[in-house]
């Protein structure tokens, strides 16, 4: 089945709704940064920075997911 | 009796071990570099397959973004990634307000270019890092978007709306690249600059405590290699999502060593004399190796400082007003010259200018980039027409930017500094001038018209330089030893600090000065003035604590 994508208009221009996932993404992603340097996130993976990229392609994809 | 104990254990000890693990060498260069060197060639490859592919209108840009953006580490691509884009939206969101303002008043558009262009220069003398480079950013934004679409400003929004695209693309290529092949992270090489740092302020106080002989260059440097450090720490926020932990612990760190410096100058050297030295100097100690244990650990101090920095609102205004003049004069010779292309020189001229704003010596830079137009142009045009001559697959086009991008890569991470940079802009500009784009056009006359002007913009720029040259450097350190002078008058302005802040903003403001002040009698007489100021100033801060007495002991918990 095709995923249908909400188109994303900001005065009267139409912008890739990709955009708004990203944006999203980025937003959730800032906002649980404190969080996962509380719980030690880093500490429990030996690659820490592929760690957290695949935890923000895994918020990406469930967005789309949900969207 | 300074009360530091020489047997207790000093960070210096890491920085040794680490200094002792040679890396393996191939073909000349450390494997490091080499890594280094094919992950820059690995993140253009890809950040030009992805904007082909999406066929964006300027996939050179994805291509530039990455040379911008090529540093050994993490954390420092990541923090100007961040204000490369945000600028980029503020640059676009300029060039339609100013385009839509004036439409059909080409003289008054290119005015209010002038004026955004001194605004945001001005604005980079503010500022430090990769925020003084986002500033600079939104001119050259400016000068990509706006004034390269002068004569069509219907398209301005396309252009803007294609160049964030692609600098998102440059921006993501690069991140995965680095993630995914390992590059090392930034605070490593931060906390072994602290330990070396820790290692010669602690050899330092020894020194004066036992009445040994300091000389002032010695503290002088010492005190700019601090300071110097500090837009560097900024750049972990970024890393990881302990970055901001990690950055607030390292600042911290930073701005307690120079603290640990000045009272040990205010103690043993300048004469002045502060109550029970022996204390603080031992507490103070110990915290800056609490807190890079806690760089190490991501462990935010209980005490975060601020590392707060000293600019000058005249020389920061004065330039800007430069920087617009020398916008105009410019735009009024392409102009009157009436040459085809001469919107993409005018835009090279703002980016010369916002760029040059962010080094120490804007007519060093502008000469730098004068040196390197013809050179990458030279580069440019071999690879387009004898490597690739006419080829349009895209394998060709990525063995074609191997040397080109390996080599700069190897040149970036080269000790020696102007190399690294010659590297850098070499890079940069051969990728400007080269331009890859799907298909690409092999138009010899297109290629000499960008050539041309590539050399004519920089080569301008200078010749206003000289007529009228960028703030003198000689003059700096008196507006800044006025400004120190007149701060001392008024002390109890500045209680909004904690003194150990105040004592980093006053260090910084001492290193400006030292950078700018010559090697002659004339500049050593102004250090020595300046230094004198800051012995004061760091004596009447420290004598106003909470440093002395309380906060020292809270600070190690």
């Amino acid at each position: 089945m095709m995923h249908s994508f909400n188109e994303l208009i900001i005065g009267g221009v139409l912008l890739s709704p990709a955009l708004f996932y990203v944006g999203l993404t980025l937003a959730i992603a800032l906002a649980i940064r404190p969080l996962l340097h509380r719980i030690k996130f880093s500490r429990w993976f030996s690659n820490a920075a592929v760690a957290e990229l695949s935890l923000y392609a895994a918020i990406f994809g469930l967005l789309i997911q949900l969207g | 009796m300074t009360g530091i104990n020489p047997a207790e254990q000093s960070p210096a000890a890491g920085a040794t071990a680490v200094a002792v693990a040679v890396a393996p060498v191939f073909l000349g260069f450390a494997l490091d570099r080499w890594l280094f060197a094919f992950r820059i060639w690995l993140s253009v490859v890809v950040a030009l397959y992805v904007a082909f592919w999406l066929q964006l209108g300027s996939p050179s840009t994805a291509a530039l973004t990455v040379a911008i953006l090529a540093f050994p580490t993490r954390g420092q691509g990541l923090e100007k990634a961040a204000y490369r884009f945000i600028a980029t939206i503020v640059g676009v969101i300029g060039a339609i307000v100013i385009c839509g303002a004036f439409p059909q008043a080409d003289s008054l558009m290119l005015l209010a270019f002038a004026i955004w262009v001194g605004l945001a220069v001005y604005a980079t003398n503010l500022f430090d890092g990769n925020r003084a480079y986002a500033t600079a950013l939104c001119a050259s934004t400016l000068g990509l978007i706006a004034v390269d679409q002068i004569d069509t400003p219907q398209n301005i929004f396309l252009a803007g709306m294609e160049r964030g695209a692609a600098i998102a693309i440059g921006i993501l290529s690069i991140a995965i690249v680095n993630d995914l092949l390992g590059a090392p992270n930034y605070h490593d090489a931060i906390a072994l600059r602290l330990r070396e740092l820790y290692r010669k302020v602690d050899d330092l106080t020894r020194r004066m405590a036992g009445g040994g002989a300091v000389e002032n260059d010695e503290t002088i440097q010492l005190i700019a290699a601090m300071t110097a450090l500090r837009p560097e720490t900024t750049a972990l926020s970024t890393e990881s999502s302990s970055g901001t932990a990690r950055a607030a612990a390292a600042r911290t760190a930073l701005v307690e060593l120079v603290t640990w410096l000045a009272m040990a100058r205010t103690a043993f050297h300048s004469g002045a004399s502060v109550a029970q030295p022996a204390v603080p100097l031992t507490a103070i100690q110990r915290r800056v190796t609490a807190h890079m244990a806690g760089l190490s650990e991501a462990i935010r101090p209980s005490r975060a400082l601020r590392a707060p920095i000293y600019r000058s609102q005249r020389v920061a205004a004065e330039s800007g007003a430069r920087a617009a003049v020398y916008f105009i004069v410019a735009a009024a010779v392409f102009y009157y010259a009436g040459w085809p292309q001469a919107n993409f020189a005018l835009g090279l001229v703002a980016i010369l200018l916002g760029l040059g704003a962010t080094a120490p010596d804007p007519r060093g830079f502008t000469k730098l980039a004068m040196i390197s137009a013809p050179i990458a142009g030279a580069i440019a045009g071999i690879l387009e027409f004898v490597i690739l001559d006419g080829a349009d697959d895209f394998p060709t086009l990525v063995l074609a930017l191997a040397p080109l991008a390996v080599g700069a890569g190897l040149m970036m991470k080269s000790p020696n500094r102007a190399i690294a940079a010659l590297g850098r802009i070499n890079f940069i500009f051969t990728i400007a001038v080269l331009s890859p784009s799907n298909p690409e056009s092999y138009d010899p006359q297109s290629y000499l018209y960008t050539l041309v002007f590539a050399c004519i913009a920089p080569l301008l720029l200078f010749a206003m330089q000289l007529v009228l040259p960028p703030i003198p450097t000689a003059s700096i350190p008196r507006i800044l030893i006025a400004d120190a002078e007149r701060e001392l008058a008024s002390a109890p302005a500045r209680q909004r600090l904690e003194p150990e802040e105040a004592i980093f903003r006053d260090a910084d403001r001492l290193a400006q000065i030292v950078t700018n002040a010559g090697d002659d009698e004339k500049g050593r007489q102004m250090i020595g003035e300046a230094l004198s100021a800051f012995d004061r100033s760091s004596a009447n801060q420290l004598s106003r604590g909470p440093l002395i007495g309380s906060a020292c002991q809270k600070g190690m918990s």
